[in-house]
């Protein structure tokens, strides 16, 4: 056996282990960043959308990666009672649904809606919302308990075509989030369920700030959706950007022409016109 | 929920400015500069906080603080493969040596390792940096992993053969040259 070798088999594990601790000493440690990394894990939260048919699926936002999980069974797990609007006597057990939007594609009618869990404010109001949440659809995301839910927004968005429906996102979101500014998360799947695309139907979330979107289709054509007029009553049919009852974000639903074969899809937030108020 | 929800903020708070210092050795060791220790330190504590409220009342949090930073680099390895479309052979040993050695056995002691490790499979590094920096045991650098201990044994094996082949670093504890 050579010197060298000998030398080589001399570096026991203790001398890597010390090797290894005075090179880790050569980073300068600094200030421990936890605002940023709090501000940080808020955004990663928000973005946590849960999405059905992850394969046929293009997701994006304003910064970052966003999480993206298969939804079990993808099926829609019963209906729902609804509720019509948020009163002083909750009504914790359904859900508030708010209709996206809807149209007609090649005969088969469309609609995209959104159903929102009231936010439980203590144990007891979690435990109903909680049994109520379970039985319509199942586990609810990223909670274990019914405490998990206190405080926060659960939605599930739904796609139905031609009479099918089925789950295509579900969060839990805190009921205090907000997004601001540009802030913007857009999945893109294809209207027919059971399909690989193309990625016609773009759902989004705004800031309720947000003035409009642009869908910008890969055949270079591009859909603008803006909001209605303070007070004005616009028809489902109309792409527009919604409030959804109970959602602390603004909800928006576009649909690419039929003969598009884009493969992604680019949104971007229209800057508020000149002296224009935000609302 | 405000009242819990500030309460586990410092909780979290309270993590976060324990561990960074440990934290960004240990991602140092793993990425080997100064700039991607800290987004690998940032992004690992971000993805713990989505998940602290199951996290911070768990016996060992660090655990799964391990877990996410490996898969983290993990994943940004892989990315990097991809962009560069530059596969390493996971058992290029003598390729990846031969061409760096001198330079290595040249360097200034402490950057040695450090260039060393970098020339390790992102695996390799992992299991090193994991079993003799974090000093964890094989089943728990394999939870950290995600892999079987037979893989971290392997990759913890190859990983010290490599640092072991460099001239340069095993002199460097040979004649005390870390010992100041």
């Amino acid at each position: 056996m050579s010197a060298d070798r000998e030398t080589n088999l001399d570096m026991t594990h203790r001398d890597i282990a010390l090797l290894l601790a005075e090179a880790a000493d050569e980073v300068e440690i600094g200030i421990a960043p936890t605002q940023s990394v709090i501000r940080g894990g808020r955004r990663r939260r928000a973005r946590r959308w849960a999405v059905a048919a992850a394969t046929a699926l293009v997701i994006a936002g304003t910064s970052g990666a966003v999480a993206v999980a298969g939804l079990p069974g993808g099926g829609d797990q019963g209906q729902v009672a609804t509720q019509p609007s948020p009163s002083e006597e909750r009504d914790l057990s359904a859900p508030y649904r708010t209709t996206l939007a809807t149209g007609t594609d090649e005969g088969k009618e469309w609609s995209v809606f959104v159903d929102v869990w009231p936010t439980p404010r203590n144990e007891a109001e979690a435990d109903t919302v909680w049994n109520a949440l379970t039985e319509a659809h199942g586990t609810p995301p990223d909670a274990k308990v019914p405490s998990d839910l206190i405080g926060t927004v659960t939605y599930f968005v739904k796609r139905s075509y031609g009479g099918e429906t089925s789950g295509v996102m579900e969060n839990r979101i805190p009921a205090t989030e907000s997004m601001l500014g540009s802030d913007l998360q857009t999945a893109a799947i294809p209207l027919v369920p059971d399909t690989d695309g193309p990625q016609r139907l773009v759902i989004g979330q705004v800031a309720k700030t947000a003035q409009g979107v642009v869908c910008e289709w890969k055949d270079g054509t591009s859909t603008e959706v803006g909001r209605a007029g303070k007070g004005e009553e616009v028809s489902t049919d109309e792409e527009l950007i919604r409030s959804a009852e109970g959602s602390p974000v603004d909800w928006f639903v576009c649909l690419a022409p039929k003969d598009t074969s884009h493969k992604e899809v680019l949104v971007r937030v229209l800057p508020l016109p000149e002296g224009a108020q935000k609302s | 929920m405000g009242e819990r929800t500030q309460e586990r903020d410092e909780e979290f708070q309270h993590f976060v400015t324990g561990r960074w210092p440990r934290l960004m050795r240990t991602a140092f060791l793993l990425t080997g500069e100064q700039h991607a220790a800290e987004d690998l330190v940032q992004s690992t504590l971000e993805q713990v906080y989505v998940a602290w409220r199951r996290v911070g009342s768990a016996d060992e949090p660090e655990a799964y603080v391990r877990r996410v930073m490996i898969n983290a680099h993990a994943r940004k390895h892989r990315r990097r493969l991809r962009e560069f479309l530059a596969p390493k052979d996971d058992s290029g040993l003598v390729h990846e040596v031969a061409d760096t050695g001198d330079r290595i056995a040249q360097a200034d002691d402490r950057n040695a390792l450090l260039k060393a490790l970098a020339q390790l499979p992102p695996r390799q590094r992992e299991a090193v940096v994991l079993r003799y920096w974090e000093d964890l045991t094989e089943t728990q650098t394999a939870e950290a992993m995600g892999c079987s201990v037979g893989a971290v044994k392997s990759n913890a094996a190859k990983g010290i053969a490599k640092l072991r082949a460099i001239p340069g670093l095993a002199e460097t504890v040979t004649y005390g040259g870390r010992m100041r």
